[in-house]
């Protein structure tokens, strides 16, 4: 049987690849020195596939056939789009897929009332690189992509993200083969782009504070109450790739989370939030 | 109107920089010839937006803000810098508030 060895969640910003290469400014030279250290704890747990929750940005999935989740079960997945990497400088990277888990979250998912969409023939964008080239650079384990329409409204209210979360758990740990798993959830905190409030920060260091507070204590109810689609919105136009880290929540039950720390930055804030199956992991945390 | 429409055009231009430098070589016979071979009509303020990059009427009718910065950003930098580009874009969006851009509003 499988295993969830770990679950982490971690901004995807496509600017953080540039912006971090060689950061000079004290606020970038510490977030990148946190991507580190997660990378070395995130080694530790030897996993042998990533699942990665994540949104791809209306670049493989458009308003022409938008999956509100959606398993992809490919056994490579090339990586980064030609307009990522001349904007953002994003290296073309190939993942190798995992079909077996993949295919297995996909029959499991339904069978707990999950209508997933499932694709065996896709490209990732930044949300799946981004956090893989961080926290992986070898980009030596496979992935598993789920990815989840938090850009094109109408959404799936958070409390459905949080039930996703807990049924990729149960999924995995009935996965026959031994799998060592790790889930990354893909979003950001409260972010804008393309609004009035884009790249100055935090539209809303408030909603990145009182989330992660919950976080912190182990209070799904009241961030299941917080993450209505007025108040994600309010708090930066693109705010709804929070609802990944929901989804991280969802796979341990809503305990208090081990690691929670929020950085700030020049673009969005920069979280960390991670939980350990082993206790003995938890602690170096 | 169709907010899907101008999406899918953005979309077409700032993911395909063959298509980009199409664009910038003549604007105007590059949306015309798009609505033709796509057989997909923008209104005349849609198709003058796109024309134009104009991303305040982009913004105010609704097409996805990812996507405006995305084409805005891919269309005008370097011509613009683009620290010149974001200060420009954020004054010119800051009046306009949060135009509903679902492709299908809720009505009535």
């Amino acid at each position: 049987m499988s295993t969830l060895v770990g679950v982490v969640g971690v901004q995807h910003n496509p600017l953080l690849w540039r912006a971090l290469a060689d950061p000079t400014d004290p606020q970038l030279i510490s977030l990148r020195a946190s991507f580190d250290a997660c990378a070395e704890r995130v080694a530790k747990l030897r996993p042998d596939v990533v699942v990665v929750v994540t949104t791809d940005h209306l670049r493989q999935w458009f308003y022409d056939n938008m999956p509100t989740f959606l398993v992809g079960k490919a056994p490579w997945l090339p990586g980064t789009f030609p307009d990522e990497a001349r904007d953002f400088g994003i290296p073309r990277v190939e993942f190798a897929g995992d079909p077996a888990l993949a295919g297995w979250l996909h029959r499991s998912g339904l069978a707990q009332g999950f209508d997933l969409s499932a694709s065996d023939d896709l490209r990732v964008d930044h949300s799946v690189v981004i956090p893989m080239l961080f926290l992986r650079p070898e980009l030596d384990v496979p992935v598993v992509p789920v990815f989840t329409n938090t850009m094109a409204p109408p959404f799936a209210p958070a409390g459905r993200f949080y039930d996703l979360g807990r049924a990729l758990r149960v999924a995995i740990e009935s996965f026959p083969d031994d799998r060592r798993v790790l889930v990354i959830g893909s979003g950001h905190t409260a972010t804008e782009v393309g609004g009035p409030r884009q790249f100055r920060g935090s539209p809303s260091p408030e909603f990145d504070e009182r989330t992660f507070e919950l976080f912190r204590v182990g209070d799904h109810r009241s961030l299941l109450d917080l993450c209505t689609d007025e108040n994600l919105v309010r708090a930066g136009n693109l705010t709804h790739q929070f609802l990944n880290f929901v989804v991280t929540f969802g796979a341990v039950d809503g305990r208090p989370a081990d690691h929670a720390e929020v950085h700030p930055s020049p673009f969005s804030s920069s979280p960390f939030l991670e939980w350990y199956e082993d206790p003995a992991a938890r602690s170096v945390a | 109107m169709s907010r899907y429409t101008v999406n899918r055009i953005l979309r077409d231009l700032y993911l395909n920089s063959a298509e980009l430098d199409r664009y910038r070589a003549d604007p105007d016979r590059y949306v015309q010839h798009w609505q033709l071979t796509h057989q997909r009509p923008l209104t005349e303020a849609e198709a003058d937006a796109v024309t134009a990059a104009d991303y305040a009427a982009l913004y105010a009718m609704g097409a996805h803000p990812y996507l405006i910065w995305g084409f805005c950003e891919a269309a005008l930098v370097p011509g613009i810098a683009r620290p010149d580009l974001v200060a420009a874009y954020r004054a010119a969006l800051l009046p306009l508030g949060y135009p509903e851009v679902s492709t299908t509003p809720v009505t009535g």
